[in-house]
């Protein structure tokens, strides 16, 4: 799937050194140093968006470590495997948006109280 | 240094079309074969992704006296130097004989001009291993150059297709060759061929208890087993030789599907890993074919990318049972080959989007899914027998797509209705040969 490249250098200027990876057929962005919000044990960990449908979601953002949230979060996607790594995503549906968009909104859904 | 040269059968035919060519001035052609790096516990895989004939402008004219075939030009070189510069992949120069040779088969002036080229490339890229490989009427063989200058003979080189070919070759005592008589049909050497695959099975439960039992029988000894699980009372309805007291005793069904195994072989390798897969993957890699009896819809996609990764041939099998009442339960299967380059799980419609979807939602879900000795047998036996033509070649068929379908209610196993519903000559998209090997990341 394609993207425009001004979403893919939005993206870079936020999070630095992103790369664009493929896999079964599926996008990617990995992103090095993701920097998480207030409350989030561990703060800084690698991901790897998906911006497009997986698993029944439109977007998904795996993290490198399940993380300790503020309140508590369904993490069903346990220990899945992307690029020959392990990943975490926890539950949260309906993100759509420009990369950037979709990334602030994962991370929002890390913090907020549902 | 356990190092495994890889190519799929397709590339392989390509590259023997292209070297096949006349060329207008020089005897032979020669090309380079771009190779990416798979990570073993000690060793390494080197995966072919892609190929470069040496273009025609490129090669130059033997001189009097010259006893080459073919002389190519800086050029030449410096194409493939920078493609190792931009990818980091290893390079092999590749070339053909027309006749095989009893003792050392790359001769004198291929030494001596390889050991001159193969600086250039460690120049431009210092962590991939170079080397050449030649092909000739009835092998294929190669060396790869440590960055010293000295060269080692590749000892195992592996044509991923099918049939699969392996260059690997050990004679057997004349009491193995009895011992497999009555399966000599398979085709001269096929005890020893058998004998030599190592074999991943993850999933010993229900089906892959079959598997296990049934290639140890054949004579294939060495395993990598995968299964998290102990055996308990539920299991003990399908997985083949598991007993009440493995029960009381809360035996792994590794160490049952280990025991079979070293029942009938003494001397098996065999690795029992009692985790999931993904926690340790790196002994799967050294696999010559993986067997897949999970599940999960995901853990069979998440098995499909990293096989094809690798170039290992994949084979996965699985059952279901749905029962919507009034009706009575039905009961159906699958059986597929996942071969690399080939059609994978996505195109054939094994795995979908809602698939996927549908199982995710369900994540975490209490409950077991219905399972039977019958059919998981049937599942079994089938895939064993599609293993058993790959690695042997003993029906000569090739190019198949095996894609079977099995009815339980009806008792019918046959080639899925899929198969009539797409272009079989498509491409899969979903796994890149060019994006094979580790990952950067």
């Amino acid at each position: 799937m394609e993207f425009p490249d001004e979403q893919i250098k939005e993206l870079e200027k936020v999070y630095g050194d992103v790369r664009r990876v493929e896999e079964g057929g599926k996008t990617y962005f990995y992103i090095p140093t993701l920097t998480l919000p207030d409350g989030c044990d561990p703060s800084v960990v690698e991901a790897m968006l998906c911006p497009v449908e997986r698993d029944g979601y439109p977007s998904r953002l795996f993290l490198s470590a399940m993380v300790k949230t503020p309140f508590p979060r369904n993490w069903n996607a346990n220990g899945v495997r992307i690029m020959e790594r392990q990943w975490y995503a926890f539950s949260y549906q309906n993100v759509k948006g420009t990369l950037l968009q979709m990334l602030g909104a994962h991370l929002r859904g890390l913090k907020e109280n549902r | 240094m356990n190092i495994i040269f890889k190519i799929t059968k397709d590339m392989l035919g390509q590259i023997k079309a292209d070297l096949a060519r006349p060329h207008p001035f020089a005897f032979e052609r020669v090309g380079f074969i771009y190779v990416r790096r798979g990570t073993l516990g000690e060793g390494q895989l080197l995966l072919t992704a892609s190929y470069q004939p040496v273009r025609d402008e490129h090669y130059t004219k033997a001189k009097a006296g010259d006893l080459v075939g073919a002389i190519i030009n800086r050029y030449a070189i410096t194409e493939a130097m920078q493609k190792a510069l931009t990818t980091g992949e290893g390079v092999f120069h590749v070339h053909m004989h027309h006749f095989d040779s009893f003792g050392e088969p790359f001769s004198r002036v291929d030494l001596r001009s390889l050991n001159e080229l193969m600086p250039n490339f460690y120049s431009v890229s210092k962590d991939a291993l170079h080397g050449a490989i030649l092909i000739t009427p009835k092998n294929i063989l190669g060396k790869y150059w440590t960055p010293d200058r000295t060269a080692h003979n590749l000892q195992m080189i592996s044509v991923v297709g099918d049939p699969a070919i392996f260059s690997q070759k050990k004679r057997l005592s004349i009491i193995d060759a009895e011992r497999y008589s009555r399966q000599s049909f398979l085709g001269d050497h096929s005890d020893e061929i058998i004998a030599h695959r190592t074999i991943g099975v993850v999933g010993v439960g229900g089906g892959g208890s079959h598997i296990v039992q049934q290639l140890s029988h054949l004579g294939f000894k060495k395993f990598v087993l995968y299964d998290p699980d102990i055996i308990s009372l539920s299991n003990l309805n399908r997985t083949v030789e598991a007993t009440e007291k493995n029960v009381e005793d809360k035996t792994k069904k590794i160490e049952i599907a280990g025991r079979v195994v070293k029942s009938l072989h003494k001397d098996a390798s065999i690795r029992a890993i009692g985790k999931r897969w993904q926690t340790e993957p790196e002994p799967l890699r050294e696999c010559d074919l993986v067997f897949g009896c999970v599940d999960q819809h995901q853990e069979r996609h998440e098995l499909e990318i990293s096989m094809r990764r690798y170039l290992i041939p994949y084979i996965d099998i699985g059952l279901t049972v749905v029962h919507y009442k009034p009706r009575p339960p039905f009961m159906s299967g699958h059986v597929f080959l996942s071969m690399p380059g080939k059609l994978c799980m996505w195109c054939l419609g094994i795995l979908s989007e809602s698939k996927v979807a549908e199982e995710a939602k369900g994540y975490g879900a209490t409950g077991s899914q219905p399972q039977v000795v019958w059919a998981n047998g049937v599942l079994a036996s089938t895939a064993v027998g599609i293993a058993v033509d790959l690695i042997t070649g003993w029906t000569q068929k090739t190019s198949r797509i095996a894609y079977l379908t099995y009815e339980g209610n009806a008792g019918i196993l046959k080639p899925s209705t899929r198969l009539n519903e797409i272009d079989l000559t498509k491409q899969c998209h979903h796994h890149q040969l060019v994006k094979i090997g580790d990952p950067f990341l």
